[in-house]
């Protein structure tokens, strides 16, 4: 486990052609917690995921990391909304995550069979990734994250396809996850009892701005915005 | 018909003026073919896959390119190859190396453009992906190629049948000479020209033939690396109709 470190958002904002849809001025997020991002679509969530996964680049401002003097370093894994799935074995699928982790052959296939297992879809282990249903392929997609050691873990809507078994199972496993590696869990979604079984803290978007930031029960008992209070007025908790 | 079986000997009889130019003409394929790819496949990649200025323009032109008239790469090559060109000293004109030449400005922006169709379409799926799994740049590229490889396959088979089914550029630049530049289109041309029809419908239908083949391998080819339900969308394609429905 890697000493606590903590992720500090600053002035960021993100335009496409002209029109701001992201404009963070401060977020702090802390490694060993678990965060619920939430909010209406179209708010940012995704985007604040994707910057943060360094999978697109913001137009402004960043991230600075303290307590953390080689953020290079720093294990990011990221489970876009719509997960791409390669045209060849589920396994491979997965094993494809821990590429060039320096673990040896046989590691890495203990571990992607217990991933599998894991998350419920070890019977289609030799199945063609890119034929697996949507719930199936979103448990794919989250075995790939649990296969490695990560020590920030940003998941866009992770149960967004799943069947209710299996979003409770994954929302177990995540937490178990995050007790185990010590990871920053930051989790896009927009279910209130999966915001509040799954994360200490909930952070808000609305149009690209962060109106809630807090304590999950805070948050949800007593939002302090008119947007969190529009927004939860609909969440029955 | 007696005449036709005769032309189809002479082809199969090795060192006949028949069978030069199969093979000439497949030479001219072979080399144009590896010689466009070489230079669209990198490069339609590259367009396809990153965002830059007068990135529109490029496929704007691409475009355009791909529609050019056979005839009229001919002349720009031809005139560049001639006596007065800038190029003329090399003494290419009506060559192999000259129709290749030709070939390969007609094909190269095809090549290109397909690619670039080919990889602008999954790249962007991928992307989010391969980099939330840690993958890198390199790597990421390397499976990108991979999951269009199907594509990339039939592009190579697409460039091989325009080579060898064009008359236009060739005829002009390589000038159709007996045992040095003249192909099966153009032989085809002149037989038929000189009333020589069996000759020409033998010639024809071994072009075909060698289409055939080549068709026939890039179509195993996909289908061995299609996934299963692209096949079953070729399979059901009465778009816009209720399906599974019984007498
Ligand atoms: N590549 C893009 N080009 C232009 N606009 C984009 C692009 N990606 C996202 N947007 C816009 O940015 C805004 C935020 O999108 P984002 O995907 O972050 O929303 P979200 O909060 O994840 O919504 P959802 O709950 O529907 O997933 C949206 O209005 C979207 O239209
Ligand atoms: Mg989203």
């Amino acid at each position: 486990m890697r000493p606590p470190f903590r992720l500090s958002i600053e002035k960021l904002k993100k335009t496409y052609a002209e029109r701001m849809v992201l404009d963070i001025d401060e977020l702090v997020l802390d490694s060993g917690h678990a965060y619920a991002l939430v909010g209406p679509n179209g708010s940012g969530k995704s985007t604040l995921l994707k910057i943060l996964a360094g999978a697109i680049d913001a137009s402004e401002g960043g991230v600075v990391v303290h307590g953390e003097s080689n953020p290079e370093e720093l294990r990011v894994g990221f489970m876009p909304q719509k997960s791409y799935s390669f045209g060849f074995s589920v396994f491979r699928n997965v094993a494809l995550a821990l590429e060039g982790s320096g673990l040896t052959r046989s590691e890495i296939g203990e571990r992607v069979t217990s991933a599998l297992d894991i998350v419920g879809i070890s019977d289609l282990a030799d199945a063609r990734g890119s034929s697996l249903s949507g719930g199936e392929a979103q448990r794919m997609a989250l075995a790939r994250i649990l296969v490695r050691d990560l020590d920030v873990a940003l998941l866009d809507e992770p149960t967004a396809s799943m069947d209710i078994t299996a979003t409770m199972l994954v929302e177990d496993v995540l937490t178990e996850y995050r007790e185990k590696t010590g990871c920053l869990l930051l989790v896009a979604t927009h279910a209130p009892s999966q915001a509040r079984r799954i994360a200490n803290s909930i952070v808000m978007l609305s149009e690209g701005k962060v109106v809630e930031c807090g304590d999950a029960q805070d948050v949800l008992l007593q939002p302090t915005s008119a947007q969190g209070r529009e927004f939860l007025s609909y969440w029955s908790v | 018909m007696n005449e036709l079986v005769q032309a189809f000997s002479l082809m199969l009889t090795p060192g006949s003026e028949l069978s030069q130019i199969v093979l000439l003409t497949l030479q001219m394929a072979a080399f144009s073919t590896v010689i466009s790819t070489a230079i669209g496949v990198p490069l339609g990649v590259c367009v396809g896959l990153y965002g830059f200025p007068g990135k529109r323009l490029i496929m704007r032109l691409l475009n355009t390119l791909m529609g050019l008239p056979p005839v009229l790469a001919g002349l720009v090559v031809f005139f560049i190859l001639s006596r007065s060109g800038p190029l003329g000293s090399l003494r290419l004109l009506y060559t192999l190396p000259a129709m290749v030449t030709a070939q390969v400005v007609l094909i190269t922006p095809i090549v290109c453009g397909l690619s670039a169709t080919a990889v602008s379409n999954v790249a962007p799926r991928m992307h989010e992906t391969a980099h939330g799994m840690g993958l890198s740049r390199g790597r990421e590229l390397f499976m990108l190629l991979y999951e269009c490889r199907s594509q990339l396959v039939s592009i190579l088979f697409v460039a091989f049948g325009r080579s060898i089914g064009e008359v236009g550029a060739v005829m002009l630049v390589g000038g159709n000479v007996q045992y040095k530049t003249r192909v099966m289109t153009t032989a085809i041309m002149l037989e038929t020209n000189m009333g020589h029809f069996e000759y020409a419908v033998a010639l024809g239908i071994v072009l075909l033939v060698i289409s055939f083949i080549i068709n026939s391998i890039a179509l195993s080819l996909q289908e061995r690396t299609m996934s299963p339900e692209t096949q079953m969308v070729w399979n059901h394609s009465r778009a816009g109709r209720l399906g599974g429905l019984r007498k």
